[in-house]
C-alpha cells in the first residue's frame, strides 16, 4: 500500500513538473514560422537630411538609407549614390532638418520626432565636435562651416534635429560631415564623450 | 540599500535556523566493516575504500576487514574500489557507530535499512580526470561555475567581466565542451560568449573535468572535455540531514545563501529525496579605483529530487530551475567602431563616476533555465544493468539593449531586444556489463530533439535540430593494465527558417559521422599511473555559424555565418603521468589536438558601413589548426603542516591556413600556494591559513591585424586565505576568510571582453561559513 502512495506521490510530482514547464511558452511562435523582419519592434532606417536655402528657398533631400538595419544588405545613399555629396553655396543661410525614419513600417514612422521629446537623453553632433556657446554652435575646419543648433531639450541642451549652416569663407572641395545622434542618458551635458552611438552617417560637404 | 539588508537579514535568520537543530559536536564515531565478494561470498583483500570529503583511504585487510575512526556526524560518501570489480560508491550517514558489509561486484550494499542502490555509470576511465570535490570546492562557494572551474590546471574562462565566466579546456569553449548537469547535456544558447553556463553551482558536490576528445560515451561534439556537475547520491540511511552555505563578498557587496535537505523515510524503504536552493544578490563590482555601473547580479534557483528503490531497479525524478538577472557593465555597451576607438582611447570609461547599487539597468541579461529529467535503471543480472534517462530542458534568453525603444509606446512595453527560447529533450539508454572475465563496457543510444525560436531581433534562426548517435565501449582490466576502446556513429538533421529579405527560407542539412577513442593505463605501482587516450571527435557547424547574420549587440560588432560550412573535425592525444608517493602528488598532462576545419570568427579586413556608422566584421570561417600544451602540479606536504602546491599550464595554437597564431587563446600561467595547517582539540578542529600567487603572462601570440586592441600586459594576483572547522555548542561550522587580489592590482585579462573598457575587479574578501544540520535521525 505505501509503495503505492509513494508511486503515485512521485508520478504526481513528475506530471507537475513538466506541465510548469509548459505554461511559459503560450507566447511562442511556431518555430517553422519565425517573425518576419519587419515586426522587429524598432529599427531606424532611413537618415534624410533636408537643407532649405533661406535666401533661395530651394530645398534639397539627401538620403541614406540601411533598409535591413546592421548587417544584411549594404547601406546606401539615395540617387545611386550621389547624395553622399550634401552641396551649399558660401554665404547663404541653410535651415537644416535631419529626420530619422523607420522606412519598413507603414506608414513610415518618423523616429525623430521621438528623439526630440527624448531630447534630454540624445544629441546629434557634427564631425564629433562638442559645440560651444548659447546656443550651442560648432565650426567645422574642413568645409569652414558655422553650425548653430536651433532646438532645445528640457534642459536647454541642444539636440541638433534643427540646425543652422553658414558657410561665410569661400568655395571649398569636398570634406566629410559626419552627422551622429549619440544616447546619453542621464549623462548628457553637451559634450560629445559620453554614452553610446545610436545613428552616425558620413556624408560630404562642398561648398560651392 | 534596502537590499543590503535582505541578505543581512537571510544571514541572521539562517543562523537562528541551527539553534532549533540537535546535532553531534565530536567525532567520536567509527565506520567499519568488510568488503565480500557477492558471487562466491569471498573476503576481498586490497580494497581501496576512498572517503571522497576528504580522500582519506583504507585498505582492507586479508580478511577484507577496514576501519574508519574519528569520524564526525554527516553524511559520507565512499568509493568502494578493487581490482576486477567496478568503482562502486556507497553514501553513509554516520550518526553512530556503524557497520556494515560491502558486497562487490554487484555494486549492491546490504545495510540493515536500505535495498540497493542506484550509482552513477563508471567514469573513471583511461581519460584525463580532474575533479574539485569537499574543501576544494567549499573553497569556491559563491563563485560562478566557470570561475571554480579554474582551481583544475588546463581550465581557464572567457569572461565578460567578473559575472559571465564560461569555461575553456585546453583553450576551447562553447560548443567543443560539453557540460553535464546531473547527467544532462546542458542545452542553452551556448553560442554566445557572454553566454555562461545556467547552472547552480551550489547543486554540485563534485566538479569533474575530463580533457581530451571524450565523445564516445558524451556525444560526438565532446571535442575538447566534458565538464560534470554532481551532485552527491541521495542518501541511503534513514536520516534527514542537510547543509545551509553562507557566503558574503566585500566586492560588489555579494551575499550568497543556499541550503540543502535531504532524507530517507524510514516507513517507506527505498524512498529518498532532496531539496535544495539558492539565493544571491550582488551590486556595483569595484575595480581598484572606479566602479564598473551596472554590475549587479541576482539569482534565484531551486533544485528538488525524489528517488525509489527496490532489489532490482529504481527510479529518480529531478527538477532544477535556474533564474538570473546580470546587469552588464554600460561602458562596455558600445554603438559602434568609433565607440571603440574612443573607448580603448580613455583612460578610465566614461562611466567610471558611478557609486554602488543593487540595481540593475539596461543593459542586462534576464535568463531561466528548467530541467526536468527522470531516470530508471534495471539490474537485468547480477552483471548486466540498463540505465534509460528521460530529460526535457527549456532555456529563456533575454537580452536588454542599453537603449529602450525611442518610441515611448514601445519603451512602455521595456521588451527585450534579444528574446530566444529553445526547449531540448533527450533520451539516453544505457546497457554496461560488469566484469565478464576480465572485460567490462557500455553500449547504448542516444537521442535529442531541439527547438529554438526568436521572438526580437533577428541573430540566430528558428531551428529544429534532431540527433541520434549509438556508442559501445569495451574495457579490459588487469591489475597494471587497463585498455579501452571505443566508437560511436551520430547522425543530425538540421532544419532552419530565418529570412533573407523579404523571403522565408528554410535550408535543411544533414550530418553524420563516426567519433572513436583508445585509451591505456599503465600501473606499474600502485602509487604510479599513466593515461594515455587516443580519439577522434566531429561536431556539425551549430546554426549561429552557418546563418547569424547581424549586429551582435554584447559584443559590438557584425557577425555572419556561412551556409557552406563543413563539419569540424579533431584528432586528440592526451597523455597524463600520475605518481602520488606518500603525501605528495606529481602529474603532468600532455595534450594535442590536430583540427581540419576548425571554426573560427575571423575579422575582416574592412569594417561595414551602417546607419549605426561602421562596425566592425567578423565572419565565421574553417582552418586547420593545432591546439597542443602542457597542464603539470606538484603537490607536497612537509613537517605534517604545511602542504605546497605549485601548478603551470603552457598552451600553444597555431592556424595552419592563416600561417599565424590562432585567435582568443589563454596565455601561459603558474601558480603557487602554500598552507599551514593543523589539528586543535577542544572547540577547534582543524585550522588553517593559506597565501598564494597566480601569475599570468602577456599573450603575444596573437595573429596580426586581427583585435581592436593590443593583449593587455601579464599581471600577478596575491590572495590568501584562513578557516577552519569549529564547534560552537553542539554546532559544528566550517569558517573561512578568503582575501583575493590582495594588493588590489589594477589589471585587464586578454580572455575577458571587458578589458577594452575598464580594468578587472580589485581586491575581495569573501566570508564563508557552511553550517551541517542533522535534523532528525531515526535513534
Amino acid at each position: 500500500m505505501k509503495t503505492i502512495i509513494t508511486f503515485v506521490a512521485l508520478i504526481a510530482t513528475l506530471t507537475t513538473t513538466f506541465t510548469s514547464c509548459k505554461k511559459d511558452k503560450k507566447n511562442e511562435p511556431d518555430v517553422e514560422q519565425p517573425a518576419p523582419p519587419t515586426n522587429e519592434s524598432e529599427l531606424i532606417t532611413t537618415m534624410k537630411v533636408v537643407v532649405y536655402d533661406t535666401t533661395t528657398h530651394i530645398s534639397t533631400t539627401y538620403v541614406f538609407r540601411d533598409l535591413d538595419g546592421p548587417g544584411g544588405n549594404p547601406a546606401t545613399f539615395a540617387n545611386n549614390g550621389a547624395d553622399s555629396v550634401i552641396n551649399i553655396l558660401s554665404n547663404h543661410v541653410y535651415k537644416t532638418t535631419i529626420l530619422l525614419l523607420d522606412e519598413t513600417k507603414n506608414p513610415v514612422d518618423t523616429i525623430s520626432n521621438e528623439v526630440e521629446e527624448e531630447g534630454v537623453d540624445h544629441m546629434i553632433f557634427f564631425n564629433s565636435n562638442s559645440p560651444t556657446g548659447t546656443p550651442y554652435n560648432t565650426y567645422l575646419s574642413g568645409s569652414m562651416t558655422n553650425i548653430k543648433y536651433l532646438d532645445l531639450d528640457a534642459n536647454n541642451r541642444g539636440i541638433g534635429l534643427s540646425t543652422l549652416w553658414t558657410a561665410p569663407g569661400t568655395a571649398t572641395p569636398k570634406s566629410p560631415l559626419t552627422i551622429e545622434l549619440k544616447h546619453q542618458p542621464g549623462v548628457k551635458d553637451g559634450s560629445y564623450a559620453p554614452g553610446e552611438t545610436d545613428i552616425q552617417v558620413t556624408f560630404k560637404l562642398k561648398v560651392n | 540599500m534596502k537590499q543590503r539588508y535582505h541578505v543581512l537579514i537571510l544571514v541572521v535568520f539562517f543562523l537562528f535556523l541551527r539553534l532549533n537543530f540537535s546535532a553531534q559536536g565530536t567525532c567520536p564515531f567509527s565506520f567499519s566493516g568488510r568488503v565480500i565478494d557477492l558471487d562466491d561470498g569471498k573476503e576481498l583483500e586490497g580494497t581501496f575504500i576512498i572517503m571522497q570529503e576528504n580522500n582519506q583511504t583504507q585498505i582492507t585487510n586479508e580478511h577484507g576487514s577496514f576501519h574508519f575512526s574519528n569520524l564526525c556526524a554527516g553524511n559520507y560518501q565512499f568509493i568502494v574500489r578493487h581490482v576486477g570489480c567496478r568503482d562502486t560508491v556507497i553514501s553513509v550517514s554516520i550518526l553512530k557507530d556503524t557497520r556494515f558489509n560491502i558486497k562487490l561486484p554487484h555494486s549492491a550494499v546490504e545495510l540493515n535499512q536500505i535495498d540497493i542502490m542506484d550509482k552513477q555509470p563508471d567514469i573513471i576511465k583511461t581519460q584525463t580526470v580532474n575533479e574539485l570535490k569537499s574543501k576544494e570546492l567549499d573553497g569556491t562557494r559563491g563563485q560562478t561555475l566557470g570561475e571554480a572551474l579554474k582551481l583544475i590546471s588546463g581550465v581557464t574562462t572567457l569572461n565578460t567581466g567578473s559575472t559571465i565566466s564560461k569555461p575553456m579546456i585546453h583553450g576551447m569553449q562553447g560548443y567543443r565542451i560539453l557540460i553535464l548537469n546531473n547527467g544532462i547535456r546542458q542545452e542553452g544558447q551556448q553560442w554566445g560568449n557572454e553566454h555562461a553556463p545556467e547552472i547552480d553551482p551550489f547543486i554540485a558536490q563534485k566538479l569533474s573535468v575530463i580533457k581530451g576528445a571524450n565523445s564516445v560515451r558524451y556525444g560526438s561534439d565532446a571535442m575538447a572535455g566534458v565538464i560534470l556537475v554532481e551532485p552527491n547520491d541521495l542518501p541511503d540511511t534513514a536520516a534527514v540531514t542537510g547543509e545551509i552555505n553562507l557566503v558574503g563578498m566585500s566586492n560588489g557587496q555579494t551575499g550568497v545563501a543556499s541550503g540543502i535537505l535531504q532524507g530517507n523515510f524510514d516507513k517507506i524503504k527505498g524512498f529518498n529525496w532532496r531539496v535544495q536552493g539558492t539565493y544571491k544578490k550582488g551590486g556595483t563590482i569595484k575595480t581598484p579605483t572606479y566602479y564598473l555601473k551596472n554590475t549587479g547580479v541576482e539569482e534565484m534557483n531551486f533544485s528538488y529530487a525524489l528517488g525509489y528503490h527496490r532489489k532490482n531497479w529504481g527510479i529518480e525524478g529531478y527538477y532544477s530551475q535556474f533564474n538570473s538577472t546580470i546587469g552588464i557593465f554600460s561602458g562596455a555597451h558600445i554603438g559602434n567602431l568609433t565607440d571603440l576607438k574612443n573607448a580603448f582611447s580613455a583612460n578610465k570609461p566614461q562611466d567610471s563616476l558611478a557609486t554602488f547599487t543593487y540595481e540593475i539597468d539596461r543593459p542586462y541579461q534576464n535568463i531561466s533555465h528548467e530541467l526536468a529529467k527522470t531516470k530508471f535503471h534495471l539490474h537485468l543480472s547480477p552483471r548486466w544493468i540498463a540505465n534509460v534517462q528521460y530529460a526535457y530542458q527549456y532555456n529563456i534568453r533575454k537580452e536588454y539593449d542599453k537603449h529602450k525603444p525611442l518610441s515611448n509606446s514601445l519603451a512602455a512595453i521595456d521588451k527585450p531586444e534579444l528574446d530566444y527560447r529553445i526547449s531540448s529533450q533527450t533520451v539516453d539508454i544505457v546497457i554496461e556489463h560488469l566484469n565478464i572475465k576480465s572485460f567490462r563496457g557500455q553500449f547504448g543510444g542516444s537521442y535529442m530533439n531541439q527547438k529554438n525560436v526568436y521572438l526580437g531581433r533577428f541573430f540566430v534562426p528558428n531551428f529544429i535540430n534532431n540527433t541520434w548517435g549509438v556508442f559501445a565501449s569495451e574495457r579490459y582490466v588487469k591489475q597494471h593494465l587497463e585498455l579501452e576502446a571505443g566508437i560511436r556513429y551520430d547522425q543530425k538533421n538540421l532544419r532552419s527558417f530565418y529570412y533573407i529579405g523579404n523571403n522565408l527560407v528554410k535550408p535543411e542539412l544533414d550530418f553524420s559521422n563516426i567519433s572513436w577513442n583508445i585509451g591505456s593505463i599503465i600501473k606499474p605501482k600502485n602509487n604510479l599511473n599513466f593515461f594515455i587516450n587516443v580519439g577522434s571527435a566531429w561536431r556539425a557547424p551549430a546554426p549561429n555559424e552557418l546563418y547569424s547574420n547581424g549586429v551582435h549587440h554584447g559584443v559590438g560588432s557584425i557577425e555572419r555565418g556561412d551556409a557552406n560550412l563543413k563539419t569540424e573535425q579533431v584528432y586528440n592525444i592526451t597523455a597524463t603521468s600520475l605518481y602520488q608517493p606518500k603525501k605528495s602528488i606529481f602529474e603532468l598532462t600532455l595534450y594535442h589536438n590536430e583540427f581540419s576545419n576548425f571554426i573560427y570568427m575571423n575579422p575582416a579586413a574592412q569594417p561595414e558601413l551602417t546607419i549605426k556608422g561602421a562596425y566592425p566584421v567578423f565572419n565565421y570561417e574553417q582552418a586547420n589548426v593545432r591546439i597542443s600544451g602542457i597542464d603539470a602540479k606538484l603537490q607536497t606536504q612537509l613537517f605534517n603542516h604545511i602542504e605546497i602546491t605549485s601548478k603551470a599550464m603552457i598552451l600553444r595554437a597555431w592556424n595552419y591556413s592563416i600561417k599565424d597564431y590562432l585567435i582568443y587563446m589563454p596565455s601561459d600561467r603558474y601558480s603557487l600556494d602554500i598552507k599551514g595547517f593543523t589539528t586543535l582539540s577542544g572547540k577547534v578542529d582543524e585550522i588553517y591559513i593559506q597565501a598564494g600567487y597566480q601569475f599570468i603572462t602577456k599573450q603575444w601570440r596573437i595573429p596580426s591585424n586581427s583585435d581592436f586592441a593590443p593583449p593587455p600586459n601579464a599581471y600577478g594576483l596575491l590572495s590568501a586565505e584562513i578557516g577552519g572547522a569549529f564547534a560552537f555548542g553542539k554546532q559544528k561550522l566550517q569558517i573561512s576568510l578568503t582575501a583575493s587580489n590582495l594588493l588590489n592590482e589594477a589589471y585587464r585579462d586578454y580572455l575577458d571582453r571587458f578589458r577594452y573598457f575598464a580594468n578587472s575587479q580589485g581586491k575581495n574578501f569573501t566570508l564563508r561559513i557552511k553550517v551541517p544540520l542533522i535534523i532528525y535521525n531515526k535513534k
